[in-house]
């Protein structure tokens, strides 16, 4: 319905109004006679569940972050969100392309080799644009990408820090080098690289994998011998643009947290420049506060980045959370396992009415478009269409004071619910920390014992 | 009176006109309305609000209203008419952030600066509910006369509703 058509019928009601069809007085009569009786309470029971769906999302944000590595997508998820990457938030008409159907190479951040016919890249971006009847190969890790033209195709390598907890949390002593601390070297240090293989048009293979435009590949590379050239530590001016989404020079807020700036902004800014972020080597560690911060909670709801939440994008986060077979929308049976972790056990009536509830055109999957008018109704206190981040961080500490147990966290992580995490259930990096008995699986003693180191070492 | 009337009659017959109003250009026929204007003032008497000024409370009173419908177009699995419900309500909330007591003052004073044939017209079809063709035959025009008459009076007094309240 248009504006227009809202106002026309309003007129229409407002003229029927005048003319007699006004509110019935015996309405008050009504009203006053059911006073004492009890609540049919539907409302606030739905609003409830909803509420307490958005918090299982937000825990597992907050799970996330805390116990294992944060990687910049969930991997079931990787076909469908964009990379958060140091370069990968530039625009694309920073490249220079010539004619089109040119063999082109842009060598952005001088860690791409270049060859005639081939790249060899270790970080950063290579952008081919291959005519027809050539074939280019980028090399990236243990990957090979070969590009049949005519083709378009760029090749990430962006390493990604360790996420045992966001900047500013866990500063520990320093190091014996000298050239900073503990908490300064676990950021720049590089457990994974993140390989994004984006093919706009044509075909071409990954690793003999056959590939057709457009689509959007992504690996995760673990270094083995700690020795490989893209594994290197990232550099200062890396971390930094790593943690510098929005890509304006300036660390701010949403992308560290508070504590930080404060800590770092000498000019008052508002944000961290570069060269007020290089003054972190030299903070001693009783300068850091001890926080949790939510930022990086919100941050991964906020798709478009603009500090503000919507009902589609907490209704995305709430789909991500329990989306195991990527169609996109929860069926019975994910979402079992929300209400299942709010308490309300699996399988019961609670379950299949709440699950009613949502899925409005009975199709037996419950959509993002079937959470988000709800999402709004029950979280936006202040009803100007979304929320800040001073409404989310009330809303998160009214569900969830507390933070989650070591078995509540594997229990959450064991989607197949076979008492065991696999590497399709928690990211590789981890069983090879925790996986004492070389099974290949995290056991809930195994996880627990994890889940102490690291708590340990962030202390 | 039990103690609990005595306290909400002043705040229903205050609100009650507005709140029952509201629903209807949110959509809601003549039962649901009188159904949820009801709910409405229940829902608040189970868990009493702060008396803010009228307009705050109206617009607490709405916001109660609209979740109640939305969850009855929920039930009903009418996502459409839930969408239709949000867009009317903040076109409402521009246009009548004081319950639609201007809106409906205006209207009165817009009636009257019409033509008195038009007036007529206006109260055949939406006072009597007589059919276009009905008017026109009363009026002794055609009917897409009659029709053509209506449509302009309706958009004559939005524009001078809308100058009325500064919109």
């Amino acid at each position: 319905m248009s504006r227009d058509e809202v106002i026309d019928n309003w007129i229409a009601l407002s003229l029927a109004e005048h003319y007699g069809d006004v509110p019935p007085v015996a309405l008050i009569d009504k009203i006053l006679a059911r006073s004492g009786e009890a609540s049919p309470a539907t409302l606030p029971q739905a609003h409830r569940g909803l509420r307490l769906l958005v918090a299982s999302a937000v825990v597992a944000a907050a799970a996330t972050a805390a116990l294992i590595f944060l990687l910049p997508i969930a991997p079931e998820t990787t076909n469908e969100a964009p990379v958060v990457a140091p370069h990968d938030n530039e625009p694309e008409d920073d490249w220079e392309l010539p004619d089109p159907m040119q063999t082109i190479i842009t060598d952005k951040d001088d860690v791409v080799d270049v060859g005639p016919d081939e790249a060899v890249v270790t970080r950063g971006s290579v952008y081919v644009e291959v005519a027809a009847g050539e074939t280019y190969t980028v090399k990236a890790g243990t990957y090979t990408v070969v590009v049949t033209g005519p083709a378009t195709a760029r090749v990430t390598m962006s390493p990604m820090r360790q996420m045992g907890t966001p900047m500013g949390i866990a500063m520990g002593p320093p190091t014996g080098d000298g050239t900073g601390n503990q908490a300064i070297a676990q950021l720049r240090s590089v457990p994974m690289v993140v390989l994004v293989m984006k093919l706009s048009e044509g075909t071409a293979t990954l690793n003999g994998e056959k590939l057709t435009g457009p689509v959007t590949e992504q690996r995760i590379l673990y270094p083995r011998t700690g020795t490989e050239p893209w594994a290197a530590p990232l550099s200062m001016a890396e971390l930094f643009a790593t943690l510098d989404e929005n890509n304006d020079k300036s660390l701010r807020e949403d992308e560290v947290t508070d504590e930080l700036v404060a800590m770092l902004d000498a000019d008052a800014s508002g944000g961290i420049t570069f060269t007020e972020f290089e003054t972190l080597n030299e903070l001693s560690a009783e300068k850091t506060p001890k926080v949790i911060p939510f930022s990086r909670e919100f941050r991964d709801m906020d798709r478009d980045g603009n500090g503000k939440l919507t009902g589609d994008e907490i209704g995305e986060g709430i789909v991500r959370l329990a989306d195991h077979d990527g169609s996109g929308g929860l069926e019975l049976k994910e979402a079992e396992r929300i209400f299942g972790d709010m308490g309300g056990g699996s399988g019961g009536g609670v379950v299949m009415d709440m699950f009613s509830h949502f899925d409005l055109d009975d199709n037996g999957e419950i959509g993002v478009d079937e959470i988000a008018p709800d999402v709004m109704l029950a979280l936006d206190a202040d009803e100007n269409g979304h929320l800040d981040r001073k409404e989310f961080a009330k809303f998160r500490s009214e569900e969830f004071p507390e933070p989650l147990t070591p078995r509540q966290a594997f229990r959450r992580n064991d989607t197949n619910d076979d008492g065991e995490l696999g590497s399709d259930e928690v990211p590789e990096a981890m069983i090879r920390m925790g996986d004492t008995d070389g099974d290949g699986k995290l056991t809930l003693a195994e996880f627990t014992d994890l889940v102490k180191k690291l708590a340990g070492e962030q202390k | 009176m039990p103690k609990q009337h005595a306290q909400i009659e002043p705040l229903v017959r205050s609100h009650y006109a507005g709140v029952w109003r509201y629903l209807r250009v949110l959509g809601a026929d003549h039962a649901e309305a009188d159904d949820i204007t009801q709910e409405t003032f229940l829902s608040v008497m189970r868990s009493p609000i702060e008396e803010r000024g009228v307009h705050a409370t109206g617009a607490y009173l709405r916001r109660i209203a609209r979740n109640l419908l939305i969850d009855l177009r929920r039930r009903d699995k009418k996502l459409r008419q839930i969408k239709e419900v949000q867009q009317a309500a903040e076109v409402f909330e521009e246009f009548a952030p004081d319950g639609g007591d201007a809106w409906m003052e205006a209207l009165e004073q817009c009636l009257e600066a019409l033509p008195e044939r038009t007036q007529g017209a206006l109260e055949m079809s939406y006072g009597l509910k007589l059919t276009t063709g009905e008017v026109a035959e009363r009026l002794g025009m055609k009917e897409n006369g009659a029709k053509t008459l209506l449509q302009r009076a309706r958009a004559a007094l939005r524009d001078c509703i809308e100058g009325k309240l500064g919109l």
